[in-house]
């Protein structure tokens, strides 16, 4: 390369400049330099412009410079590494069934997730009956089925939103974020809430109740022992700064109508409580049954909130599929119901277990069936069994 | 609390060898390839060595590039996701570079996020930001906010250039060094001078153009401004 009678070029005038070249070769060129008006010329031009570039590219950095500590943020990557590979399993690819029923163990987290969606989904449609006069406590009485593109869930999928940061669809995901900026969000949900129990006394010691259990089988199953897992119980609480909540909504050219006043009520909290839950799963050749239950979770809203008001401006949010936002309106006494998105593809049809009200839904693959009774949820479902199966099995449910 | 807990977890349960943050453990001395090799094995004390090694220099670049600590932390976790899921190749003759493919994945990323910021959602996040200004010395929100629309015009003229050229740029901003830049971007070291030359010059010229479109008198004076408060820090700093 460049010795000490040969001219510089470009390249190597930059690297010099930015120190990046090896100490004797730096010492070689700087002599050279010294010596040759042209180069010191070059070199000075590319010093000059290097400077105004620097001003523009310093002036990205905010002065300030967190750093989060190492084991915090590796300790965040674990919680997100370890819902990646659950929303992986339950989410992506193929149907419904399919994806409930890839793993067992993943399939126990899915139904937790799946739970915890419904706690999000319950924001849209609560199901209340009045519990006092402080809070608005709502619980699930029964169940209404809202089709929604595939697309939409996982979009709404808390953990495909926590990945989605690079996709091209932002919105979401900036609310979400303004939203975390504008109130103090709590929890008690542990990453990992899902664990497997030997017995059936221990489920149902975990449920605090009796646990309940199919006494009619499908041919192919009566001789198999289920998996038992439970689900940890868990709350979350948010307080949301009104006066920052009507500002945000108004940029959104939103309606914040439902909110109090900010002047006399300057903070609301919203809370979800998901008690404990217990799945049991059977496995028959291919063949996947799984039953679930937990008592109803219960979202607390203050009084201050006109719930109603609030609903529709939250169903005003731009993005929404119209066919959706439609479906949702019209769902009767959505106070006392529990939307469950379901994928287009599927059908759905209001049946009666063990005279309660519940919802059917069928996919080529299998189905599944959703219950309320005496305040517990309950669903039963599985891949390659009949709807007529599974209204057998929920018909036949019994405490141990 | 929570980094003590996570390290007692860490040491009792699943790391005998204690690698953790504080003490290297035995991968600590391991070079980059030999990490990513056991990483293609399913390998955790590797990704936390891996992640211990690189973590902090990934954020900064997203940091550079994004301007807000919590979407440059969010876009690292991203980059260190997708290397546990799909670890980089490793060459038919062995060679690795860990850093270039990380720094590459995270320029990525990083212009990703920013061209998908929508016109309106910028707003509504720059005032979210506002809220809780990054910048001390900043006099009020006005300036901030004249601060943010220059600096949202760099953004904007460097997502103009050519990928290679605003990675080149954004890495060699952010104190990488020419080898990994040239591993990152996939020329030869000898080349980065030059590339670097006219990455800088395309971002003026675009800049300018971008500039032009909205007053530029009015961001030339912000970027006086800033500059002139960053010297006097910097000389109050005594750097």
């Amino acid at each position: 390369m460049a010795g000490n009678g040969t001219c510089l070029n470009e390249s190597e005038l930059r690297a010099l400049l930015d120190g990046a070249v090896a100490e004797t070769e730096a010492g070689a060129w700087s002599a050279h330099i010294e010596a040759c008006p042209s180069c010191a010329a070059h070199l000075a031009a590319l010093r000059e412009s290097r400077a105004e570039t620097t001003d523009l590219m310093e002036a990205l950095l905010p002065s300030s410079l967190p750093e989060p500590p190492l084991p915090v943020a590796y300790r965040k990557l674990q919680q997100r590494i370890a819902r990646a590979e659950q929303s992986s399993s339950s989410w992506k690819g193929a149907s419904l069934m399919q994806r409930l029923t890839a793993a067992p163990r993943r399939l126990a987290v899915a139904g937790v997730a799946i739970v915890a969606l419904m706690a999000i989904v319950i924001a849209w449609s609560p199901v209340s009956t009045m519990a006092g006069n402080v809070l608005n406590s709502f619980r699930v009485q029964q169940f209404a089925a809202v089709t929604v593109p595939m697309d939409l869930i996982q979009k709404f999928d808390p953990h495909a939103m926590a990945e989605t940061a690079s996709n091209s669809d932002m919105n979401l995901q900036d609310f979400a974020k303004i939203l975390q900026g504008k109130g103090a969000f709590q929890t008690t949900y542990k990453s990992m809430p899902v664990h497997q129990v030997s017995s059936l006394a221990d489920a149902s010691s975990h449920l605090g109740g009796s646990i309940e259990v199919p006494s009619n089988l499908p041919a192919g199953f009566q001789s198999v022992q289920p998996q038992i897992f439970t689900g940890d119980a868990g709350s979350a609480s948010y307080a949301l700064n009104v006066a920052d909540a009507d500002k945000v909504l108004n940029m959104l050219s939103l309606n914040a109508q439902g909110l109090p006043d900010p002047t006399t009520t300057p903070t609301v909290t919203f809370s979800v409580d998901i008690p404990a839950s217990a799945v049991l799963h059977y496995k028959s050749g291919s063949q996947n049954l799984f039953i679930g239950q937990m008592q109803s979770p219960t979202l607390n809203i203050p009084d201050s909130v006109d719930v109603n008001e609030l609903r529709d401006s939250i169903l005003a949010i731009p993005g929404l599929p119209t066919d959706m936002v439609a479906q949702i309106k019209a769902v009767q006494d959505w106070q006392h119901t529990l939307i469950v998105p379901v994928p287009s593809g599927a059908t759905t049809a209001e049946k009666t277990v063990q005279g309660a009200p519940a919802l059917l839904i069928s996919e080529k693959d299998g189905a599944v069936v959703l219950w309320q009774k005496n305040g517990n949820l309950y669903a039963v479902g599985g891949n390659g069994l009949t709807s007529d199966q599974v209204m057998s099995i929920a018909g036949s449910m019994q405490a141990q | 609390m929570q980094p003590l807990h996570f390290a007692t977890a860490a040491t009792t349960a699943t790391n005998p060898n204690g690698i953790l943050f504080e003490a290297p453990g035995q991968l600590g001395a391991a070079s980059d390839g030999v990490l990513v090799k056991a990483l293609h094995i399913g390998d955790n004390d590797a990704f936390e060595e891996a992640f211990r090694r690189h973590y902090p220099a990934v954020y900064r670049v997203l940091l550079r590039l994004t301007g807000s600590p919590e979407e440059a932390e969010d876009l690292a976790q991203e980059v260190f996701l997708r290397l546990h899921q799909r670890p980089l190749a490793i060459e038919t003759d062995g060679e690795v570079n860990l850093a270039g493919w990380l720094y590459r994945v995270a320029s990525n990323t990083g212009f990703n996020a920013l061209r998908s910021r929508r016109r309106g959602w910028r707003r509504a996040l720059r005032w979210w930001k506002l809220e809780r200004p990054l910048t001390g010395e900043v006099a009020g929100p006005a300036r901030e906010a004249e601060r943010q629309e220059m600096v949202d015009e760099v953004r904007q003229a460097l997502l103009k250039l050519k990928e290679r050229d605003r990675t080149a740029l954004i890495l060699r901003y952010s104190g990488v060094s020419y080898a990994e830049i040239a591993a990152a971007i996939g020329i030869k070291p000898t080349s980065v001078g030059t590339t670097l030359v006219r990455a800088e010059r395309a971002l003026r010229l675009a800049y300018r153009e971008g500039a032009t479109e909205s007053a530029s008198r009015h961001y030339d004076k912000t970027l006086d401004e800033s500059i002139e408060s960053r010297k006097s820090k910097e000389s109050t700093d005594g750097r």
